[in-house]
């Protein structure tokens, strides 16, 4: 019943309607695109990097130089060692989400004919592996014989290394990792001894899968001489970065520090630029609403004091205060129920056209109702207002001129 | 006359004050925020030389074996020295950066700095634009002769030299002393357009040195940032003989014919490289001369979702517009009876028309001034953020100038499309139905 009267009087404001209804449109698209982007960021800003982060600190500096000065890296360890609350100290590079990274394409064949994916490539030194706090799950950790030097190409002259899980089934689907062998030069062979459960590369990038990552056992040599990594209580942490730095410059007096930090600090340094686009776009997002509704409930004014009269005229003959409310309620929901149909169209196009042109993923279908059911309830919480105006108009206004 | 409708305008404004503020902060909101997102993004996205980019390309040949891949983004040493040999281009250089530990000069006691060096042939600095505050650029003779030249940036002189005079000293990299010639101002391209292997949008180079001079001291170890080998290498710092592509190499060509002559200059060579047997393929040659917009696109520097960003402050825009436009309309479609009366005064159309004219365009105008303020707001918050790009968000003029133009235009079209309406409909017809 109510429907008809809606219906009747919606083409009276043909105009201004299709402009409303666009502008739903536009804001269901745009919104639906923006939360999916967000979420996708999200996502990826929590990505679990396989270390015991909490309990990691870091000192980053300009290292020892030449491979002769790489006793010093020895001294510094041990010195660092002997502060009260370090658990363990190593040398290493690099540190997951580091935002730096040397990446390698192994040869699955001593013939160089077959290779695999992009790998990130992690060395330290003597016990890094449980410094790390990584999970070996098949085979072993490095013995101390092991750790050996590198050549001037960055390769480790040990054989032995230690794969991720999710690498070791890239490699040998189906195939227990330990004894294979991969190759990085015609005669630079490695022979998988242990596979972790997880470990992420020190950046994350489309092309990469963050998860294919390597680690190689090294002496101390100048080459990880710039990252000092400690385990440490979570509670003492500040405190030891400040002496572990002090320390290291007592000892250095040349040495040039230029980052220092718990792990925490460090990955929220690498993931700050997302951060901020995140925070960007949800304010977009949240203005947008915001306009919207208010878009809304202004025109629903200015139709509640176009139609006093007639509000007046239909409250004479007979209708309740609750028939002119729900009218209000009715027409809004029509108007928004066609901004969100035109809106799906729109935010489908603009994903296929994005999908096509940008590589991003789909867009959940699950996004439409969510977002549907946002719009209605935004859209009968600005109405609300002016429909409550509405219906405490009394019937005597039609019995008057305006 | 104007007074008169502008004094009508306000009074009309003021008739319904909580509606007029939605009107103004819907505009403003609209222009504010997505001013703000449209300045991040038009600098992430940005020309790094605007004026000169259109005349620098980037050249490549492609040395790898047949098998399915992209065109290599990097030159082989080889291909880098034979093209920069051949000298086809107004001017040509080649680059290559790492960081490298320089210290200032031993008696001033400056401590050892870790600093982004880029190794380079003469003509990088007239060839970018880059402008020196003391001394200049090294000589092409340098270039050949590997002379231990140096170039700096303002701030790493004024670090190693502390007020000093520089010019003329020398700086120690590695095991080797280099002779200051010039100092750049501080050169920041953003983004980092001609090495995209580093942090796109992060600090400049501070050390210049002659291409030459960094093989010449290969222990230096200035391999670029993104050392690409498709065969087996024998050695990882004399890269002269591998096969490893880590060159960039920049040409500029001033004229469409010229860039023309070039592309034909890189198939022939890639060609004449076919038959010699160094390029192993058959196929066409595989070459490419892009420019540096089409350099940066191809390379996704602006990421796709900062493209996507970049719609989204489009789309607001354009639902605040639409949305002022509905407000505006629904308010200005009730004045037929008014307009009415007025006509039945004697008010010509003209006049009629005017007066709407000027009530929309004061909301417009004061809406416009509040996205001015909230947008310059919006760019301070940004500034606080610590994103790598935070300290360049800055008001860019032309582009507020567009949206506050639009926001304009668009309550113009809302304000004049009923009073041209109103003004079509016979007075006396309209005034019946008061």
């Amino acid at each position: 019943m109510q429907l008809r009267h809606v219906l009747a009087a919606l083409p009276r404001h043909k105009l201004v309607c299709l402009l409303v209804v666009v502008e739903i449109a536009v804001a269901f698209a745009i919104l639906c695109n923006a939360v999916f982007i967000i979420r996708e960021r999200m996502a990826q800003m929590q990505i679990d990097t396989g270390i015991a982060e909490s309990q990691l600190i870091y000192i980053h500096n300009d290292g020892v130089g030449e491979d002769s000065n790489a006793p010093l890296v020895q001294r510094n360890l041990q010195a660092l060692r002997g502060l009260a609350g370090v658990e363990s100290a190593v040398a290493m590079f690099p540190l997951p989400l580091a935002n730096m990274s040397i990446n390698f394409r192994p040869w699955l064949s001593p013939d160089m004919k077959r290779r695999g994916p992009a790998v990130g490539m992690f060395v330290g030194t003597s016990g890094y592996v449980d410094t790390l706090g990584l999970k070996i799950v098949q085979g072993r950790n490095f013995s101390d014989a092991e750790y050996a030097g590198m050549d001037p190409t960055w390769k480790t002259l040990s054989p032995a290394v230690i794969v991720t899980r999710d690498l070791a089934d890239k490699l040998w689907p189906g195939e227990s990792p330990i004894g294979k062998a991969f190759w990085r030069g015609p005669n630079r062979g490695y022979t998988v001894v242990g596979v972790v459960e997880r470990l992420v590369r020190g950046y994350l990038r489309r092309d990469f899968v963050p998860e294919y990552s390597a680690l190689f056992p090294v002496e101390p040599v100048s080459f990880v001489s710039s990252l000092y990594v400690m385990r440490v209580a979570p509670s003492e942490g500040d405190r030891l970065v400040r002496e572990a730095s002090e320390l290291l410059l007592k000892l250095n007096p040349d040495m040039l520090i230029d980052a220092k930090g718990s792990y925490a600090d460090m990955r929220a340094d690498y993931f700050r630029q997302d951060a901020s686009l995140v925070w960007l776009l949800a304010l977009v997002c949240l203005a947008m609403l915001l306009v919207t509704a208010l878009g809304i409930a202004g025109l629903a004014n200015f139709w509640v004091q176009q139609r006093r009269r007639n509000i007046g005229i239909r409250r004479a003959i007979g209708a309740t205060r609750g028939d002119v409310l729900r009218y209000f309620q009715i027409e809004n929901f029509l108007i928004v129920t066609g901004g969100i149909v035109v809106g799906m169209l729109f935010a489908n196009g603009i994903n296929l056209f994005l999908m096509t042109h940008y590589e991003l993923p789909r867009l959940p279908p699950v996004y439409f109702p969510v977002g549907a059911i946002a719009l209605w309830l935004l859209g009968q919480l600005a109405v609300l207002g002016p429909a409550l105006r509405a219906a405490a108009v009394p019937p005597v206004v039609a019995t008057r001129s305006v | 006359m104007f007074g008169y409708y502008m004094e009508l305008a306000l009074r009309s404004l003021k008739r319904n004050p909580i509606l007029t503020a939605l009107m103004v902060l819907a505009i403003g909101l609209g222009i504010g925020a997505s001013m703000t997102t449209l300045t991040v993004m038009h600098l992430l996205s940005g020309d790094p030389l605007p004026g000169r980019s259109g005349w620098l390309f980037y050249p490549q040949v492609d040395p790898k074996p047949a098998e399915p891949h992209e065109l290599p983004g990097q030159l082989t040493y080889i291909d880098a020295m034979n093209l920069w040999q051949a000298r086809r281009a107004d001017r040509q250089a080649i680059m290559v950066g790492s960081t490298v530990k320089v210290r200032g000069a031993v008696q001033t006691g400056a401590k050892p700095m870790g600093l982004h060096t880029l190794a380079t042939t003469a003509d990088f600095f007239p060839m970018f634009g880059v402008s020196f505050i003391r001394g200049g650029p090294w000589s092409a003779a340098d270039d050949l002769n590997k002379a231990r030249v140096a170039v700096l940036s303002r701030s790493a002189y004024e670090r190693m030299f502390r007020g000093g005079d520089g010019i003329g000293q020398s700086i120690r990299m590695g095991s080797w002393d280099f002779r200051v010639v010039g100092v750049i101002e501080d050169w920041r391209p953003t983004p980092h357009f001609y090495d995209l292997d580093r942090e796109s949008y992060g600090q400049g180079d501070d050390v210049f040195i002659p291409f030459l001079t960094s093989r010449d001291l290969a222990e230096l170890g200035i391999t670029g940032y993104s050392l690409d080998c498709y065969g087996t290498t024998t050695d990882d710092l004399h890269l002269e003989n591998q096969p490893c592509v880590w060159l960039k190499f920049w040409v500029e060509l001033d004229s469409p014919a010229k860039v023309l002559a070039y592309r034909h200059f890189l198939d022939n060579y890639s060609r004449e490289q076919q038959m010699e047997g160094r390029f192993t393929y058959a196929s066409a040659p595989r070459t490419a001369l892009p420019d540096v917009m089409r350099w940066l696109d191809r390379n996704g520097v602006v990421p796709a979702d900062a493209r996507l960003k970049a719609w989204i402050a489009f789309g607001f825009l354009l639902v605040c517009l639409m949305n002022t436009t509905g407000l505006l309309l629904a308010k200005f479609l009730q004045r037929g009876a008014e307009i009415s009366v007025r006509r039945a005064l004697g008010a010509s159309r003209w006049q009629v028309f005017f007066q709407c004219l000027v009530e929309a365009m004061t909301v417009g105008l004061v809406g416009g001034i509040l996205g001015l303020v909230l947008a310059w707001a919006g760019l301070w918050g940004i500034r606080q953020t610590p994103a790598d790009y935070a300290d360049l968000a800055h008001l860019d003029v032309s582009m507020f100038a567009t949206t506050f133009v639009l926001s304009v235009v668009a309550s113009l079209i809302a304000g004049l499309l009923p009073a041209w309406r109103a003004c079509h409909i016979a007075p006396a017809i309209q005034l019946k139905t008061l």
